[in-house]
């Protein structure tokens, strides 16, 4: 394991994760980028992915996020968004339910036309958030 | 006649009595509620701070970036408050400072919007003929992120379309649990924080962005709003609390009084019926000699 940075997490509702690892991966809008110690100063918005922060015994943990921003300054890598939730913490069942909901949402949004535009903005972000937390805890159904 | 005096003290301390058991069981509502409120605001506080630190510190590498968010020479014209009440009343002066510290920063009614929270900010602002844009009724109690994410919307909107130059937040500091604040506070266009000078502080930290500079602040920029408002309406949650709880208790402190001033009377008023009707009965005794 190399050399460890510290690593902070918030969210509106909790503290989601505080302490150090020697590597985390993080989707951004331009695509997926690994962050390891000594990274140059990094200002970059986060869009709905997951989060994968290494641990001692080289396993990751698996956490799935929406949208924020990531900064990277000499001391301390921050990690900020709306919400995030550690893969075992995730309900599939809920996350299904709020797939099919978004689906309806904007089905009925396309017929009604231009005036829910909002809405459809709405049901939009609803369905990846849905969409990310399903494929997440699919790809990991044995933790 | 001395009977129907001493009926009516009781009855003024029967209803009394009944005041304080509301007021009392008032404010043991509003410590429990406290207490939840305070357990949210710590849980929130590193968010709001990480946030505001983080823009700050964009603002403060940078002074090359330029847009309408950031704080320029440019004459504010139109601004609009974002004003956090509770929705109910009975809790001292929580309310009536926020309003007033709003006025106090709105020197033209017709260059003002405002975008209230609470059933007692509308009435107040509704009713005093202000141009009130949007409304935000029962949430002030529980406010979710939910919440703060809609009245970003709004705000940003209206900052965008050029309808406001300037967005002020009016909301009530928590400086302890038996001081509140109403504090204005400007959150768009934001102040950039003193730039230290290149001499000073050599080498600068360059920092990148991806992609760019002002699509980072762009992102950015609603997000600080959106958690700038968040934390204004927590805070002010515990704040509302917070009064109550104080209100409550001056309250029951005061009606406790007052029964001990009618028990007071009472026993007074009782003794000189005693008195009287011994007196009568001699009086009745000698006559009849």
């Amino acid at each position: 394991m190399g050399n460890k940075f510290k690593l902070e997490v918030v969210t509106p509702d909790r503290n989601f994760f505080s302490g150090e690892t020697d590597m985390m991966i993080a989707r951004t809008t331009e695509g997926d980028i690994g962050i390891l110690y000594d990274h140059e100063p990094l200002v970059a918005p986060l869009k709905i992915g997951s989060l994968r922060i290494r641990q001692e015994d080289e396993t990751f943990l698996l956490a799935a996020n929406s949208t924020g921003f990531l900064t990277v300054t000499e001391e301390l890598v921050t990690v900020v968004v709306d919400s995030a939730e550690w893969v075992e913490e995730i309900d599939l069942d809920r996350a299904i339910r709020a797939k099919e909901r978004a689906e309806k949402r904007i089905m009925e949004g396309h017929e009604k036309g231009e005036a829910t535009k909002i809405d459809m903005l709405r049901a939009e972000a609803a369905l990846k958030r849905a969409i990310n937390r399903i494929r997440l805890k699919e790809h990991n159904k044995n933790i | 006649m001395a009977g129907s005096s001493t009926r009516d003290i009781k009855r003024k301390i029967r209803s009394v009595n009944s005041t304080m058991q509301i007021t009392k069981a008032m404010e043991m509502v509003a410590t429990a509620k406290l207490k939840r409120a305070r357990d949210r605001m710590d849980i929130t506080k590193p968010y709001f701070e990480t946030v505001t630190e983080a823009v700050q510190d964009i603002l403060g590498a940078d002074n090359s970036i330029r847009t309408r968010y950031i704080a320029s020479d440019k004459a504010i014209k139109k601004t609009l408050f974002i004003v956090i009440t509770s929705d109910r009343g009975l809790c001292g002066g929580y309310n009536v400072n926020a309003v007033k510290k709003t006025l106090e920063s709105v020197q033209d009614k017709s260059k003002a919007k405002f975008l209230v929270i609470g059933r007692k900010a509308y009435d107040a602002f509704a009713r005093g003929g202000f141009d009130v844009v949007d409304t935000f009724l029962n949430i002030s109690e529980s406010p979710e992120h939910i919440h703060a994410l809609q009245i970003a919307k709004i705000a940003l909107k209206l900052f965008n379309d050029g309808e406001v130059d300037a967005i002020q937040l009016v909301y009530t500091r928590f400086a302890s649990t038996i001081s509140q604040v109403a504090t204005s506070l400007q959150v768009l266009p934001i102040e950039r924080p003193e730039v230290k000078s290149i001499k000073d502080e050599a080498p600068v930290d360059f920092v990148e962005y991806e992609p760019s500079p002002e699509a980072v602040l762009h992102f950015i920029v609603p997000k600080y709003l959106e958690s700038t408002i968040y934390g204004g309406l927590i805070e002010s949650a515990a704040s509302e609390q917070a009064a109550r709880r104080v209100a409550m208790e001056s309250a029951s402190d005061n009606a406790e009084e007052i029964i001990a001033e009618l028990v007071l009377s009472f026993n007074q008023a009782r003794q000189a019926a005693i008195t009287q009707e011994i007196t009568e009965i001699v009086g009745g005794a000698e006559a009849l000699k």
